[in-house]
């Protein structure tokens, strides 16, 4: 906390603005816990970015509405006081849980002690945004978990299976009526150094659209990118990191759907 | 002016649904439907979506551009707002401002993931054309809060105004801004600064 260079107050837009990445984000926090000229300014910026956030508009596309409303009724919204067996708040820990205790507390106490509270409360999300970011594919499971449950258990989805050839089997679960698929992988080879598996929705005529990626690991479930309406086939192939915008590769799996 | 990244916010029309509409009682209803959705009120729910979802689809959209991936983000975020509803403290702020960080942080976090890397070196090439820009900027909605927000950002110099609106809209680190405007990476972070500054003076706004 002593060590910090001498021009880390200068951090403190870029910090409000997100422009930090996680280790500087980090060592920004620990900052933040000793200097209170910082504290006060993070979040004075608060409103100002928010308002940037407020004047984009877009109308949403109407499936995004029943998505979301099919969504939280496989949630349950959490408890006034933190959960210890929450995955989310699990994973940042104390931090959280001791910002909000103190929040809790402060709330009968002086306007001083509330500001401090204010604070820490941006210091717990923005532990919890460094904590997502090393973490980013369970996040990425943990928050998809719920769409992933919804088309599992849409009363239309259809499940196919196949073997992949490089090792492990998958299966493809549809769902037309909520436009969703996802995939499940069990024993998967891991990709060889340098690529990953990536995987496509291929139309009748042999068209593909990349559908995202197959996180690293042997069991992976994963939401797939966009619509399975109109597709023929899923497949699965091992392209460089970083994906390709076409397959290059032979598929180590396809799956009629 | 027609430099990457400026935000260029049309002057279209200048209605605005009520739910839009800055002010005490939008967000004395955001207030109560996220209290009510804290105790599991589904209905609650979709009333504060209908209120709120063009700017989150909006700011997804703006940050990562993909169609598809914006809806992701904007539905993860949903889903995030809805499990921390009870958490939501009205001494802390604007209950948009709440659900909108939410919205932000998933949008930045999926622009950065090892995903996105490719659409990432996309986003890069597309800053020489800008025509990109546009396509979503033509949908931004003139209301009062905007033409206010507008306003403020010509306030700004050159470089304060494109490194806010790349870091934010963008969701370039300050490093890559730094690349991207060819300016000293201190000077970025002292420009991003200002100009915050200069923009929370500007609105008037108090947490
Ligand atoms: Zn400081």
């Amino acid at each position: 906390m002593t060590s910090d260079a001498p021009d880390i107050h200068t951090l403190s837009g870029a910090y409000a603005l997100g422009a930090l990445d996680a280790d500087e984000a980090a060592a920004f926090e620990r900052h933040l816990e000793s200097c209170a000229a910082c504290r006060d300014e993070v979040r004075s910026f608060g409103a100002a970015t928010a308002s940037l956030g407020e004047v984009v508009e877009t109308p949403a596309p109407d499936r995004l509405r029943a998505a979301v409303l099919a969504g939280i009724t496989e949630i349950r919204p959490l408890p006034p006081h933190v959960a210890p067996d929450d995955p989310s708040t699990s994973t940042t820990g104390s931090g959280e849980e001791l910002a909000l205790r103190r929040r809790a507390r402060d709330r009968r106490s002086s306007r001083w002690l509330q500001v401090a509270a204010a604070v820490l409360a941006v210091v717990a999300a923005g532990a919890l945004w460094r904590t997502v970011a090393l973490t980013q594919q369970v996040d990425t499971v943990t928050a998809t978990a719920a769409a992933v449950s919804t088309v599992l258990t849409a009363p239309d989805a259809r499940a196919v299976t196949g073997v992949v050839s490089s090792g492990g089997r998958a299966a493809v679960v549809t769902s037309d009526q909520l436009g969703r698929a996802v995939l499940v992988t069990d024993g998967l080879a891991p990709a060889p150094a340098g690529s990953t598996y990536q995987i496509w929705y291929l139309d009748s005529a042999g068209a593909a659209t990349s559908a995202g990626f197959v996180p690293a690991g042997e069991h992976a479930t994963v939401l797939l990118q966009g619509s399975p309406v109109g597709a023929a086939a899923v497949g699965v192939t091992l392209e460089p990191a970083g994906g390709s915008a076409q397959p290059t590769t032979k598929p180590v799996l396809a799956v009629a759907v | 002016m027609t430099a990457p990244g400026i935000v260029t916010i049309s002057d279209g029309s200048a209605s605005s649904s009520p739910g839009n509409a800055p002010g005490g009682d939008a967000r004395a209803a955001l207030v109560a439907l996220l209290a009510r959705s804290s105790r599991g009120d589904e209905a609650a729910f979709a009333e504060l979506y209908d209120l709120t979802s063009a700017k989150v689809y909006g700011l997804a959209r703006r940050v990562v551009r993909d169609p598809a991936q914006a809806e992701e983000v904007a539905q993860e975020a949903y889903l995030e707002v809805w499990r921390q509803s009870t958490r939501y403290d009205e001494a802390r702020g604007n209950p948009l401002a709440w659900i909108l960080t939410i919205v932000h942080r998933r949008a930045v976090d999926r622009v950065r993931s090892a995903e996105s890397a490719r659409e990432r070196d996309t986003r890069y090439a597309a800053l020489g054309d800008g025509p990109e820009y546009d396509e979503v900027a033509e949908a931004v909605t003139a209301t009062l809060e905007t033409a206010r927000v507008r306003k403020a950002l010509t306030s700004l110099t050159e470089v304060q105004r494109e490194a806010i609106t790349l870091a934010y809209y963008g969701g370039y680190t300050h490093r890559e801004v730094s690349e991207l405007l060819d300016v000293p990476l201190g000077t970025v972070k002292t420009r991003m600064r200002d100009g915050l500054i200069r923009l929370r003076d500007t609105l008037g706004v108090e947490a």
